[in-house]
């Protein structure tokens, strides 16, 4: 690459970044702003920091449950998907069967539906076995876009092991469900991570179905937010410090899996 | 401990039949070599064996139990692969380790092991290394390590010689005659090389297109092979093969007359050996003249492909002929008990 092309290069990054993170830092800078500060004309970067967010909307306003019941619902939606998912993605990366890359393809149309068109028969149903405003119910429904997730993923990560291991393993003494216990996911554990950290950003940012399923007891920090728009005006320094301690988890399990991540989605790309 | 294939049929999904009336029995101890060209089978043959394939009809058997459903592990067989198929997250050691920790060996028992196979593959120092950082020869002697540290009665080896250069494949190839010779233990190797096969195996199944073509010695199938298909399999170069027809005695080609000790009358195919065709120097009643086509130098041999007419032969031969030029005239003499002949139909062997 020449030293022109260089330079445009690294000038195109500096844009995307500066396009990506100033918001983040705006929002980060919010959160410690007083609120007179966040109603400037003009965005001011030098300010007088203020702790007073944080205490006053995870305590006096008892946001606090709301992000254990992120945590949890995340987490369980996570478990849940990977616990079907990943066995799943195996039989599909190994077995031939009949109308195999059909059912494929129709796990993964289970994710181009718009989530609205489904929300509501969800909640008719949810609401029929008496599961309304529970997490359970929340995990269930973000497993249904988690799975197909997995599944695509896990079947790349598991392609990519020679059927040659499965088969040593057996040999060496392992049924074919103790080749796949003992020898397959320590191997695939790299692309597990990844997959588990994407299913539980996904969880985690979900909106539509934990509004609709579990507004009250069960809402999550995403949900929570909304809360902060009151007859009174945002309270923007509130909404920024629930969202800077909403994206943290976010961030730190992107920049752990990040290699893994672009790995497990470019998969499909690539082998088509 | 014998094992036998009893009339198997193999049929893939995709319609492919991988093998058909497959009929082969061997003892213990043996080093069995299963030898064709891509496509013939003998891959699922060995997978078959080693429980990884389950066969459409047939049975397989071991000591005359039916063996045929069991899962690979509780058949008593280990399998090196073509690709080695080590554990890139476990260390050499843990590789080698690992069929005795599957089957609960205490710690003592399973160290005592892994350093004896060890030690007979001479990669003792290698312990401490992942797959990543072998070389090839390297990751195919942990390979064999494993599949022989348990001491398993039959060990399977699938192609595990063909991706390793020329010089390590011949010097891997010696080392495995040595260690089957100190463990008495049956190997089964699958290949498609036949002088891998020749050099490896006290006998060689040769398969063609799913079929088994001959079951025999090295020797035997070199000197008596089954098939014209066999003839042109083994031995390099191959024989040479002549479509003609036999009538009052001889075998004619074209210009080309062989007398033939016990005739059959009617149209034959005629093998001779490269190595067997003698140069003469003088014409006389058994030998034949043709015209030098081709000449080749592969020391210390010489190859000379020669013409009469249609016919075409290739000889080797380890006499100086540098003064032979193109178009020049050669004598030779096929030797009688040199000369083969198969069915032109089938090819199957007549003589």
């Amino acid at each position: 690459m020449t030293r022109a092309w260089r330079g445009a290069a690294l000038a195109a990054i500096v844009v995307v970044l500066v396009v990506g993170l100033t918001p983040y830092l705006w929002m980060f800078a919010t959160s410690f702003k007083t609120r007179l500060d966040t109603l400037s004309d003009v965005p001011i970067w030098t300010f007088q920091p203020t702790l007073e967010h944080y205490p006053e909307v995870f305590l006096d306003k008892e946001y606090l449950p709301l992000l254990w019941n992120s945590v949890a619902i995340a987490l369980g939606t996570t478990l849940l998907s990977l616990f079907v998912g990943v066995p799943a993605a195996y039989v599909f990366a190994r077995y031939q069967f009949r109308a195999k890359e059909d059912l494929f393809f129709f796990f993964l149309t289970t994710r181009m539906a718009p989530s609205i068109s489904i929300v509501v028969p969800m909640y008719l149903l949810f609401n029929y076995f008496g599961l309304i405003d529970t997490k359970f119910a929340v995990v269930l429904a973000h497993t249904t876009f988690n799975l197909s997730l997995v599944v695509w993923m896990m079947r790349g990560f598991f392609a990519d092991i020679p059927v040659e291991i499965d088969e040593a393993a057996q040999l060496d003494g392992h049924s074919r469900a103790g080749a796949f216990a003992r020898v397959l996911l320590p191997l695939a554990g790299p692309g597990i991570a990844a997959t588990a950290v994407l299913c539980f950003i996904l969880s985690w940012n979900e909106f539509l179905y934990v509004f609709i399923l579990a507004s009250f007891e069960s809402r999550t920090l995403t949900v929570g937010i909304p809360g902060l728009v009151t007859p009174h005006g945002t309270l923007w320094g509130q909404v920024a410090a629930v969202a800077v301690v909403a994206t943290l988890p976010i961030l730190i399990f992107a920049a752990l899996v990040q290699k893994h991540l672009v790995r497990g989605l470019t998969f499909g790309a690539v082998k088509g | 401990m014998a094992i036998a294939f009893r009339r198997i049929r193999k049929v893939f999904d995709d319609g492919t039949v991988a093998l058909d009336d497959f009929d082969l029995g061997f003892e213990n101890g043996e080093f069995i070599v299963f030898l064709g060209p891509s496509g013939s089978g003998k891959s699922t043959a060995c997978r078959i064996l080693a429980g990884l394939e389950t066969p459409s009809k047939g049975a397989v058997e071991v000591d005359g139990n039916d063996i045929t459903s069991l899962a690979p592990r509780q058949r008593g067989m280990s399998m090196v692969f073509q690709h080695y198929a080590l554990y890139p997250h476990k260390t050499v050691y843990e590789n080698i380790a690992y069929p005795l920790r599957v089957r609960g060996e205490n710690e003592g028992e399973i160290e005592r092991a892994v350093r004896e196979v060890a030690d007979m593959l001479g990669i003792a120092d290698l312990f401490r290394r992942r797959p990543k950082q072998l070389s090839g020869g390297e990751a195919q002697r942990v390979a064999v390590a494993r599949a022989l540290v348990w001491k398993p009665e039959i060990c399977l080896m699938d192609e595990p010689l063909s991706n390793l250069d020329a010089l390590l494949r011949l010097q891997t190839r010696a080392e495995l005659k040595r260690i089957h010779r100190e463990l008495q233990k049956t190997f089964v190797f699958v290949t498609h090389d036949q002088e891998e096969a020749m050099s490896l195996g006290t006998r060689i199944a040769v398969l063609d297109r799913g079929r088994l073509i001959q079951f025999d010695t090295p020797q035997a199938i070199y000197h008596r092979p089954a098939t014209r298909f066999v003839a042109e399999f083994i031995g390099r170069p191959a024989m040479n093969t002549i479509d003609g027809t036999i009538e009052a005695g001889n075998f004619r080609a074209g210009e080309l007359t062989v007398p033939m000790p016990d005739p059959m009358p009617g149209p034959a195919v005629l093998g001779i050996r490269p190595e067997q065709i003698e140069l003469v120097d003088q014409p006389g009643p058994d030998v034949v003249t043709m015209t030098l086509d081709i000449k080749e130098v592969v020391e210390p041999d010489t190859l000379l492909t020669l013409k009469r007419g249609e016919v075409s032969v290739v000889v080797r031969t380890l006499r100086q002929v540098s003064g032979l030029q193109t178009g020049d005239d050669v004598h030779v003499r096929l030797p009688a008990s040199a000369l083969h002949t198969f069915a032109s139909q089938d090819g199957r062997r007549l003589s």
